[in-house]
Order: structure tokens, then sequence, then C-alpha cells
């Protein structure tokens, strides 16, 4: 099942369904305590998506770009930031890219559904259907696809694919997971990833925040969080447990249900039209 | 005048009263030097508003003082009876949390001064609004914050250039652009979160300067109810450490700010009054300095002098399960900061409040959960595991379970004789642990093509570990197993003197499996080996942080 064949269907439905492949679904547990920035993850990202710009050696060793906080762009599909939530204590590294949201927003967004989410749990870009119109970047509630504007003719929507193509296809693991010398992401069913967090944070009272981010964030996302210090600090946005379309979607499909409203509003224009027509011819005070 | 609804509030994060008090090293013995354009938190009263028409007020109290000179306090505060001064502004302060009446309040004791004094041709402050109630971008900073992510912030004038750049003449104005209201695009920090408190800076060290200066008087600080003390004359007797109560207000109605600013600045400035040398500090910043002080910098000061044997066998009192717990008091009292890190209310015995079975006095903490909480501030367990959290301990354990589960846990401290203390235990050289076919030092191969294979240095980083476990006294006490250092890396194994350690692969994959519980082959290295070295915070050539450090690139 695609999200393109859920487009169509009412929203409670959708919900459940996908709550169902939700289960199903593949997803990723980054637990932030173990990362040592070593940027491994991002260049093997590079690597495996061969129309990124190629690096010069070297360039992934730099840990000076922790100096600032970087966001995802057309060139990276993911990036590792430094944060130093007590300023003696120890840093914290978050790896951030495309969090595979199960409801995502801009799947719901997009016009032409370039966006799908894949029942694998990757929300999937079909650089064909794209128009352009960059509703899925105002969409995202983490900020993460972005644009070519450098390219004139063929831009393209850019972000992180869960390797659907380049390795998930094939039954290999995600690039960036696999090449995580400290295994820090781990890679399974979500469902599976949930219990492992929470054994975590039983086992090692003190050590997480007492909640794994994505687990219910807009409505549950396939990338999850472990972190020692609360979400906020570390630039994972406080989100609503509930899913984001959810917001949207029962309002415009409210609207053009069955396209009775539309009828009925023109239903009701020829009424008006034709009543003061015949109010019109009634008084006889014809001026044309 | 518009209605103005403003609730003023002493912003707790920005000002000086020592509720809020960083705690930090004792204050310099004369007043501090008069510095107006102390940049520091303390020192500056923020005060703040919910809803006002006028912008927040930051209030230079140190700028006060210097003009004033520093025994003008009672120019600003009100003076009691007895001659001390109440710590609340202005003089006639309304009592109350109506927030016309306080403004009320606030400006005649603001402009008033401000009006006398230059009526007397002196110098003098603001009089009208504006002056006071400064509009510009460090007010406006101190009162909204944007609500961006702070990865935004180095962007931030790009963003102001680029919008406000449209938005200005011919075009439409920023000021006439709705959507652009910069307002919409922060959150007023009152509506965060107080920052939460800070403990009291009353360390040793402070202590002791008031015990020298003021010849042992205890109660000029601690108080005694007369009752006790005269149950206490009765006997014939002086009054003991433990009798002395640490809060002097009986009804408890006052707050600690008010308490401490009441107490110490009163007594400060009687005694600069009459002349004292030492007098105490009388400046904020005096004894809100931003450091705080360790148990290690606190090496040579003398610890209070109390009745407290230097060792103790702790007992439960009751019908004991459990053997009494040897205890040395003075070797607790060099690894603290103050009493009050373990004596949280007065001196007391633990058991007087705690008692076996809870009650309303302890807050129905049992004495085994005083004792025992993993994760309390003050237990014994609580306060070692954080110390088992610090520095070189922390390489080890932090990938260890902090639990009271292991067998030995127990009787590591329920020994039931004062002897444990004195127990001398020969440390056993890490050679002579190992079975006799291994190897000092081997090759980890089969590393993937980007790096060589790892030379590993067994029986050195054994040493070193043994090392760093006899350097704390801590760890002699409670590494009792002689395999507890092998312990630190072969988790979860049996161990025996001489005997092999199963290999790391018995567990641990070759290849990651999906959601596995446990790390595979290379993520169990790297965290173990890394891990450990970045928790013990030494030398990139000691401990490599990076991947070339312990295998070159191919």
């Amino acid at each position: 099942m695609t999200g393109a064949a859920l487009l169509g269907q009412p929203w409670q439905a959708r919900a459940r369904r996908l709550n169902h492949a939700a289960r199903q679904s593949l997803g990723v547990l980054v637990d932030t305590t173990l990362c040592v920035g070593c940027r491994a993850c991002e260049l093997a990202c590079n690597e495996i998506n061969v129309d990124l710009p190629i690096r010069p050696e070297g360039y992934f060793k730099d840990t000076s770009v922790f100096e600032r906080r970087r966001r995802m762009d057309a060139s990276a599909f993911t990036v590792v930031n430094r944060y130093q939530p007590e300023p003696s204590g120890a840093p914290v590294y978050v790896k951030f890219q495309c969090m595979h949201c199960l409801n995502a927003a801009c799947v719901s967004a997009c016009l032409v559904s370039a966006l799908t989410r894949d029942a694998t749990g990757a929300v999937v870009y079909d650089e064909n259907k794209c128009i352009g119109c960059r509703y899925c970047m105002a969409a995202c509630p983490f900020q993460v696809p972005a644009y070519e504007y450098t390219s004139v003719l063929t831009p393209r929507v850019r972000k992180c694919t869960f390797c659907f193509n380049t390795r998930l296809a094939n039954g290999e693991i995600p690039a960036c997971v696999a090449a995580c010398p400290m295994r820090v992401m781990s890679f399974g069913l979500r469902d599976d990833l949930i219990t492992l967090g929470r054994e975590r944070i039983r086992k090692n009272p003190g050590r997480y925040v007492q909640h794994i981010y994505g687990e219910q964030e807009a409505g549950g996302t396939a990338w999850m969080y472990l972190t020692p210090v609360p979400f906020e600090q570390l630039d994972l946005p406080r989100l609503g447990y509930h899913p984001l379309p959810g917001y949207t979607e029962p309002i415009q499909h409210a609207l053009f249900k069955w396209f009775l409203p539309p009828l009925g509003l023109f239903a009701a224009l020829a009424g008006a039209m034709w009543y003061n027509k015949r109010k019109t011819k009634q008084s006889g005070n014809d001026i044309s | 005048m518009k209605k103005i609804l403003a609730t003023i509030v002493v912003f707790a994060g920005a000002c000086a009263f020592l509720l809020a008090a960083v705690p930090g090293p004792a204050a310099p013995d004369t007043p501090g030097a008069c510095s107006a354009d102390n940049e520091t938190a303390a020192g500056y009263i923020l005060l703040r508003e919910d809803v006002l028409t006028r912008p927040a007020v930051i209030f230079n109290h140190e700028k006060h003082v210097c003009a004033l000179g520093e025994r003008a306090c009672a120019d600003c505060h009100a003076k009691k009876a007895d001659g001390s001064l109440v710590f609340k502004f202005p003089k006639n302060h309304p009592d109350t949390d109506d927030p016309d009446s306080l403004m009320q309040a606030w400006h005649d004791g603001c402009i008033g001064c401000h009006s006398e004094r230059a009526q007397r041709k002196e110098p003098s402050g603001p009089r009208t609004c504006g002056q006071c109630h400064v509009k510009d971008r460090k007010s406006m900073a101190f009162r909204h914050m944007p609500v961006l992510p702070s990865y935004y912030e180095p962007l931030r004038d790009t963003y102001h250039g680029d919008c406000i750049a449209c938005h200005s003449e011919p075009l439409r104005k920023a000021e006439h652009a709705p959507v652009l209201d910069w307002k919409k695009f922060h959150i007023l920090r009152s509506t965060l979160p107080e920052p939460e408190q800070p403990p009291s800076g009353f360390d040793y060290q402070r202590h002791y300067k008031h015990t020298r200066t003021l010849e042992k008087d205890c109660g000029l600080c601690h108080y005694l109810s007369p009752e006790k003390r005269q149950a206490i004359e009765k006997e014939g007797k002086e009054p003991e450490c433990r009798d002395w109560l640490l809060e002097p207000d009986p009804e408890g109605s006052w707050r600690e700010q008010d308490y401490a600013h009441a107490r110490c600045v009163n007594c400060h400035f009687a005694r600069v009054t009459a002349g004292e040398e030492k007098a105490g500090p009388l400046m904020c910043s005096g004894c809100h300095t931003p450091e705080v002080r360790t148990p290690e910098q606190m090496q040579d000061v003398a610890r209070p002098e109390c009745e407290q044997k230097e060792t103790i066998l702790i007992t439960s009192g009751d019908a004991a399960v459990m053997d009494a717990v040897p205890f040395d008091h003075a070797a607790h009292q060099l690894r603290t900061t103050s009493c009050q890190d373990c004596h949280h209310n007065g001196l007391q015995a633990c058991r007087e409040c705690h008692t076996p079975t809870g009650d309303e006095k302890g807050e129905h903490i049992t004495l085994a959960q005083a004792y025992h909480r993993e994760h309390a501030g003050r237990s014994c367990v609580g306060c070692h595991n954080r110390q088992k959290q610090k520095g070189e301990c922390a390489g080890c354990h932090h990938q260890l379970p902090a639990t009271l589960e292991s067998k030995s846990a127990c009787t590591a401290c329920h020994s039931g004789s004062l002897e444990a203390l004195q127990r001398k235990r020969a440390p056993a050289a890490p050679e002579s642990l190992l079975p006799h076919d291994t190897k000092d030092s081997w090759h980890i191969e089969k590393l993937g093509t980007d790096y060589e294979k790892v030379d590993f240095k067994h029986l050195a980083m054994a040493k070193a570990l043994a090392a760093v476990s006899e350097k704390s006294s801590l760890a002699r006490y409670f590494h009792v197993d002689e395999m507890a250092v092998c312990a630190s890396c072969h988790h979860y194994s049996p161990l025996e003197k001489g005997k092999p350690v199963p290999a790391c692969r018995t567990c641990h994959d070759a290849q990651p499996t999906a959601a596995a519980s446990r790390p595979d082959l290379m993520g169990a290295y790297h965290q173990q080996c890394l891990g450990c070295h970045q928790k013990m915070g030494g030398t990139e050539e000691k401990m490599p942080h990076t991947c070339e450090g312990c295998h070159a690139a191919r």
C-alpha cells in the first residue's frame, strides 16, 4: 500500500490503516548518548547518493563544522550538530535527517503525489511528478526538504531517501546506519525499536529523558531519538502528538465531499438569481 | 491614564538576592570595589512585567549603591524600630499584590527620591517615563526571545535585513504590515517557567570565615528555642552543634530570601557602622559570586568543630535485619562542600526524622530509603552513584548499571564492625589475575577496507585501570572483588582468577541485526573503547578520541 493509494480515503480510516502499517514499517532509533560526532554517517550518505556533490578527501573529518548549527540542504541529506547543554558537561551530538513521519505533512501537502509514504516506512520523492511548488518545504515541521535553487532548468526537492532505492530494495540497511562505528542507530521494525528504546530507558535511569522522541511526535516518525537532555535543547522541536495532516485534511476533504458543497453553493446562487429576476419582473421596473 | 495591569516581579534569574544566589567562593572580607559598570547578572534587577504599556525597567542596583554610598541602604529600604533593615523596595511597600498600588509605590519611591535630589542640586536620576522605561534593544531582548530554534541565530541579521528592506518606503512600511509585526516572531520571557533555584552557597569556607571572625558565637546565625536552651542549662551542659537549628524563624513564615537578606546584610551593615574591620560584603556581587567551590578546593579549610566522632557505626536502632554500617564521618566531611550536603534539616541523626516505617516528619521517607534512594541527592547510594559518574570513574561506570542489584552490594557497606574502615587490602597485580597463556598485547583484525588493524595493549590497559582504581579512596573501599577492574570491560561475564573469559563475539554478532538489544562487534568495541576514553577525558595520545588514534587509515 502506498501513500498515493491512501490519499483519497477519509481521514479516520486512513489513520487506522496507517497505524496498522506503522507496526509493520521500518524505523531507526538514534541513541544520542552514544554519538561521538565522527561524521561517518555524513560520509556514507554522500557516497551512496551519487548525485550529491563530490567532496574532497578529508571533508567529512573536519570537526570545525560543529562551531555552528547546520541544516540539511540540497547538498547534504543528513548533518550532525554538536550541542553543549551544560557548559562544563560533555557535548551531545545529534544527527538530523528526514524523520520519515508515519503520517507526513509533506505527503499530505503535495499536490501531485510526488511525495508518498511507502509501506516500508520511507517517505519517497518522485522528481518526475514534482512541479516545484515547495509546499512540502512549508509543511514539514522539521524543516527537512531542501530545494535546488541553483538548478535553473530541473530543480528538485532534496531530502533523505531512507536509502529506499539504493539499499532497502536490496534488503540492506540504510548506509548511515551501516557506517556508524558507535552503532548510535539501531535499524529494525518500528515496534521493536520502541520496545528497545523503552528497555534502554528503564535499564539506565538518569541517562535518558524518559520519552522516545518520535514515538508519538507529529503522529509518530520512523526515525526516533533517545536523548540525555530535554529535546528542545537539541533543536528537536516540541510538537503535539496529533498528526499534522489531521488538522487540515478534514476541512479540505469536507469542502469537496462528493462535490456536494460546491453544487450546493451553485444551487443557492442560481436560486438567488432566479428569485431576483422574478422580483424585477413583478415590479415592472425593467431598466434594461 | 491608561489602566495598567502589571505584576512587578523581581526576576529571580537576573536578580541578585540570596535565594537565587549562585553559590560561590567566600565574599571578600572588605566590601567589594564599587563598579557601576558591573555587567554580570548579579547587580542588575529586572523589574519584569507581564502586561505593561511601557517596557520593563532594567534596574542597576550596583550603580545606585555606588552613587549613594554603601551605607545609604536606608535611603531606599525601610528600617525597623531596632535599626535593622527590611530589604523590600520602596520604604513604604504596600504589602499587597495589587498592581496599581505597587506601581504607585514604585513610582513614588524612585521619582520622589530623584526629584528631591534634583531640588537639592545633587546628582540625580531620571524623572520622566521614558528615561527609566527605556525601549531599546537591551530591554526588548530581556523581555522577548525569538521563537525560531537557535540555529536560525546566525541568519538573524539576514532575515531582518531582507524583510525590513522591502517593507520600507515607498512600499508598505514594516509597522503598517501586520504580518511583519516583530512580536509575532518572539515570545514573552515571562511566559517561560522561572529558572530553578541553585542551592545556597554557604560552604565550609564561608562558615569557617564566619566562625573565625565571630569567635564561635553560634547564636548570631543559628537558633535555639528558649525551652531547649533552658533544658540544656538545667543539665548543666553547653549546647552542642546538633542542638542548634538552621532556621531562626520559629513560625516558618519567612522565605529563605527574606531571612538571608535580613540576617546577613543587617549584620554586615551593623558591623560596618560599628567600624569593625571585617564586616562582610554589602554589595550584591560580594556574596553572589558565580563560581562554585569544590570539596577539593577546600581541603585545607577547617571543617566546623562538631561533637560527632570521626567514625561511627550506623544502626537502624530497631530490630536490625542487616549488619550495622561503619561510617567515616571525618572522611565524608572532607568530600562535601557543606554540612547541608547531607544534613538538610539541622544536624540531627537521619533517623530522628526518617523513622524505620516513615512518618510525616520525614515526609514519609523511611530510614532505609533515606540511605538507599538511588537517585536522591543526599542518600548514601545516590551520592555514591553521582561520584561514579564523575571524572575517571565514569569511564567504566557510565556503562555499568548503577543499581544495588549485585550480590556484593549490601555487604560492601553492611559489614557490621568499624574494623572494615581500617581494612588494608593489598591490590592484586593485574598480571597475577590473568590466565598464564594470555598475551600482553595483540592485534584486533578484520577491520574492513578503510583501516589498519588495532594494536591492543591488554596488560598495559589493565594496569592503567587498576592504577585509577587505587587512586580513589571510594574505589579502594568498594572494589572489594579483586576482579572488579576486569569487569569494567568483561561485563556480564563470569570472572574468576586465572580463568579465561568468554570472547566478545560470544554475545556480540559479527553483523548488525535488526533492533538488536546488544550492539554488533564493531559497535561493542567502539562503544566500550571510545565511550570509556571520552568519559575519562584523557589526552588524545593516551586515550584516543579519533579514528586514527587507534587504527591508522589504510
